[in-house]
């Protein structure tokens, strides 16, 4: 039962990020909804949930991006790993952990992409990435992160009462 | 006791999806997700998710403005309110056929000008990342589209085909910091290179020092490279970079063709080197 409900938040966020949120683009950034997904399952289903969903959001991410194969799938499943490894005795409930870990895993999986883009000869200059496009990116995803998040809480409340 | 399994159960994740990712990236550029491998299958399993969620997303976004327009005239006029709605929706689906009659229009009238075999397509998905410039097309292997054939649109230059499933394929555009393409300027003649950077502009790099270029000089496609018919419009200078420590002088330029309102394009099957300078300029 847990699989069919992994494999569905998959799809169905594949699809939302793929169809929907371009044509939702905040200026040059897009939300993105797999690392919000990915922070969600660390935090609160364990380190194993984390990795496989950030594995597997970031590789139909990589899949219907122009991204290199493996780049979003690696970059996320090492984020689901990271917030699940830390969050451990945390209060995870709390607000601002969950700003603080939607802030440093969206800064520190972009620093990672840009990183691992080098290798592969990106030709984008650094100073520009990360002004133009990590720290928007960020700020993004911790204004409507921290709402995605605490209204997925919510309905889970909802669901066990 | 906790099993050893279980307790390092999550570093044995880490480690398989380690692997597997330095196997994807490993192997990239070798991996297409084009219709004649396994990966071709997820395309094809998501596409008409796809499409729907596309066209869903538009007749709701169409729907909700036409929602507010309502509510203004309800306020107006309560008594007949029921009927304004059934005219309202009925104008909102002319109009919608009204703008799509005309960017039909103006991407026939690019078919007909240029004497190339072109594919007609239609946008379904955008890039979902900021890092690339890409856009997913509902014309793939099946109808004949190939990598590297060049895409238009009434405007200008969109980008090349990267990858062409067997129903969609990959456009990639020339805003992609990735994307380079030769190009020239109409007026002087002068040749360059441009590329795409993350701030949404192009840049028009290994200008000479002398080459003569003014703001607002149009920039068109110089067909060196052979992807890129030449004499395509690919967008007017904006701003030039003339500081003397450069060996280059570079410019900035404002790309002609509207990426974020691009629905149709057309991928042009083959061109034989042809200047498409003249048959733009009518």
């Amino acid at each position: 039962m847990r699989i069919v409900k992994y494999v569905a938040i998959i799809i169905a966020c594949t699809i939302i990020q793929t169809s929907i949120l371009p044509n939702l683009k905040t200026g040059r950034v897009i939300l993105d909804l797999p690392l919000i997904l990915t922070i969600y399952f660390g935090l609160f289903e364990g380190a194993e949930a984390g990795i496989l969903m950030g594995f597997f959001l970031g590789f139909f991410q990589d899949f219907f991006s122009g991204s290199i194969l493996g780049l979003q799938a690696f970059s996320k499943g090492l984020a689901g790993f990271v917030v699940g490894n830390t969050s451990g005795r945390l209060m995870i409930t709390s607000q601002f952990v969950q700003i603080l870990y939607l802030a440093i895993i969206s800064i520190g999986e972009g620093l990672f992409k840009y990183l691992i883009l080098r290798i592969f000869h990106f030709h984008g200059i650094f100073r520009d990435i990360f002004i133009n496009v990590i720290i928007p990116q960020a700020l993004l995803n911790i204004i409507i992160g921290v709402l995605i998040i605490n209204g997925i809480v919510w309905l889970m409340k909802i669901r066990r009462v | 006791m906790i099993s050893p399994i279980l307790k390092y159960k999550r570093y044995m994740l880490l480690f398989l999806v380690v692997f597997v990712s330095f196997l994807l990236l490993s192997i990239h550029g070798k991996l297409s997700r084009s219709s004649d491998n396994y990966l071709g299958i997820i395309s094809s399993v998501f596409y008409p998710f796809q499409n729907t969620a596309n066209r869903v997303f538009r007749w709701s976004s169409n729907t909700i403005m036409e929602y507010v327009d309502v509510e203004k005239l309800k306020e107006e006029n309560m008594k007949v309110n029921k009927e304004l709605n059934e005219l309202r929706g009925e104008y909102s689906r002319l109009r919608e056929a009204i703008h799509e009659n005309a960017r039909l229009r103006n991407l026939l009238a690019l078919k007909t000008k240029v004497p190339v075999k072109t594919i007609p397509a239609e946008v379904i998905a955008r890039d979902s990342t900021v890092w690339f410039k890409t856009i997913i097309v509902n014309k793939g292997s099946d109808e004949g589209v190939e990598k590297d054939m060049a895409v238009i649109s009434p405007d200008g230059i969109v980008g090349k085909v990267v990858d062409a499933g067997k129903k969609t394929s990959v456009i990639q555009l020339i805003l992609d910091p990735n994307c380079s393409i030769g190009a020239i300027i109409q007026r002087s003649r002068a040749q360059g290179i441009v590329e795409g950077d993350v701030k949404g502009l192009l840049r028009m790099k290994y200008l000479s020092k002398d080459s003569d270029i003014e703001k607002d000089d149009i920039v068109v496609t110089s067909g060196i490279g052979g992807i890129f018919p030449k004499g395509l419009p690919i967008g007017y200078i904006s701003d030039i970079d003339r500081q003397s420590s450069h060996l280059f002088k570079y410019a900035t330029i404002i790309p002609s063709a509207s990426f974020s309102k691009i629905e149709e394009v057309l991928i042009v099957k083959n061109h034989p080197n042809l200047d498409l300078s003249r048959n733009l300029k009518e």
